[in-house]
């Protein structure tokens, strides 16, 4: 399957103004995709609200718009332009979403643009909880146990039986109200009769809680001919409970054995054949309960993602461009390896040195925030550290000039 | 014969490789090439229930991408009953 000749023309859209959670690794991976595309011939359409970008530098697409990223804009820059295909996994969240509200829309049906990357019921299915929750259980994976209940006594037996502290959330209510956290009986009661009460339909779907947890991330890609490779493994040194973004991650993961490690490489690309992702670059999530090894997957993100720029920058395996290649047909195979510039790209990085992440926050310009880190990122850059042992590479993490935080908070609740 | 498209992550260690081209005449075909070097990997007979590879499937640690090796084994043992 080599490269697709009925594209001519490619709609990428950027990710936007910078914000925490969402920063320059998409301008990163939507500037690496706009290169691999016109170097391969394809025209290049791109559309970010961010000047102050690399993407949107002159000479990077062929057009370049610098307009609000919503539904109306994106609709007369399509009704213009007349791409082939959209690119819907190198914009991070922002570009997925408004891949999805496109199709949804009816705009790319209309215009005959295709979406490349990940189709519409890919995304789908790995956005929507429930989607995935099925879709897992389907081919053999657990996600964290949960019920939907209707009464405090039936949410008391089922907590009694996944144990606590468990996570409560009441359906159909707005940003996540009438939901929380329960420690034990007590909490479960007063917040699930609270949860009961605001939601419309008198619902909480509580969940067992993975907080605490060994928290892993697999970077995976897949091509049209379903080859499918793991990039790199990252273990994060903060529990669940504290975000990827704000947790000190290592790569290559160091806590698991062969047979662990090789259940969640399978795991992985079982979960990346059944989800869809036609080609590129997803990001699958795994936590394993310390007590038992007991071993659940978390979500899986079908696009390129925070992980995918620290695994490339960990492996020298360029994940933005080649999923960029891969959308546009090629093979894993048919595609050379940045590295060696010989061999296929179709190879699993082995990494002889270790690789640590750590994140940087800027709690000092933000007087008066709360500075416990949680489920909500708050870090705002990060320094990389490549070296032979994990316990140098954290000394030399932490030592950056700049870092002014000597003691990191790193208590979950 | 034309391979498929598939590709195996696998385990292999080895300093020898069958030239490729003295199968030409033979009755047997190749269906396995390492795509860093293009050596071959794994060939079968064409009529007799005959195959082989030359890296581990079996391999632990290692991934599990050729474990259908083992079933198409089976399977011809079931099948030669």
């Amino acid at each position: 399957m080599p490269r697709r000749n009925d594209l001519h023309r490619i709609l990428i859209i950027g990710s936007g103004p910078i914000i925490i959670g969402q920063a320059c690794e998409f301008d990163y991976s939507g500037t690496q995709a706009a290169k691999a595309l016109r170097a391969d011939g394809f025209e290049v359409i791109l559309v970010n609200s961010n000047p102050a970008t690399i993407m949107t530098d002159p000479d990077l697409a062929d057009k370049t718009y610098v307009e609000p990223l919503t539904l109306p804009y994106l609709t007369e820059i399509i009704r213009r332009e007349r791409p082939d295909a959209l690119l819907s996994t190198v914009g991070g969240q922002t570009g997925l979403n408004l891949s999805v509200e496109l199709a949804e829309a009816g705009v790319l049906e209309k215009y005959g643009v295709e979406l490349i990357g990940a189709k519409i019921d890919a995304i789908k299915k790995a956005e929507d909880r429930l989607l995935f929750k099925d879709a897992m259980r389907k081919i053999g994976l657990e996600t964290p146990q949960s019920q939907l209940v209707n009464s405090v006594n039936a949410g008391l037996e089922f907590a009694g039986r996944i144990g606590y502290p468990c996570i409560l959330r009441a359906s159909f209510t707005m940003g996540g109200t009438g939901g929380g956290i329960a420690y034990n009986k007590e909490e479960l009661v007063e917040i699930l009769e609270r949860g009961l009460a605001l939601s419309p339909v008198h619902e909480v779907l509580i969940e067992e809680s993975a907080l605490g947890w060994k928290e892993y991330e697999l970077e995976v890609m897949r091509d049209l001919a379903d080859n499918c490779i793991i990039i790199c493994s990252i273990e994060n040194f903060d529990p669940m409970g504290v975000h990827t973004g704000d947790s000190i991650t290592v790569a290559p993961a160091q806590t698991l054995t062969d047979r662990e490690y090789q259940m969640m490489r399978d795991g992985a690309l079982r979960c990346l054949r059944e989800i869809g992702v036609d080609t590129g670059g997803s990001n699958v999530q795994f936590a394993i309960n310390p007590a038992n090894g007991r071993m659940v997957i978390i979500e899986m993100n079908p696009r390129v993602s925070r992980s995918s720029a620290l695994a490339s920058k960990a492996t020298g395996f360029p994940i933005a461009k080649i999923a960029a290649k891969l959308a546009v047909g090629y093979r894993l195979d048919e595609i050379r390896n940045d590295i060696t510039l010989k061999t296929p790209a179709c190879f699993e990085p082995t990494i002889d040195y270790v690789v640590v992440k750590i994140p940087k926050w800027a709690f000092e310009k933000f007087p008066g925030a709360d500075t416990t880190l949680g489920t909500q990122m708050k870090s705002v850059g990060e320094v990389m550290a490549i070296g032979p042992h994990v316990q140098g590479r954290h000394v030399e993490g932490h030592t950056q000039p700049g870092d002014r935080q000597s003691v990191r908070q790193r208590e979950v609740r | 014969m034309k391979l498929p498209e598939r590709v195996e992550i696998t385990s292999h260690n080895h300093g020898f490789a069958v030239d490729p081209d003295s199968l030409k005449m033979s009755e047997v075909e190749i269906t396995h090439v390492n795509l860093n070097d293009q050596t071959l990997e794994g060939f079968r007979h064409r009529s007799e229930p005959v195959f082989c590879v030359q890296y581990h499937p079996e391999a632990a640690p290692g991934p599990h991408d050729s474990h259908y090796l083992f079933d198409d084994f089976t399977k011809l043992m079931r099948e030669a009953k």
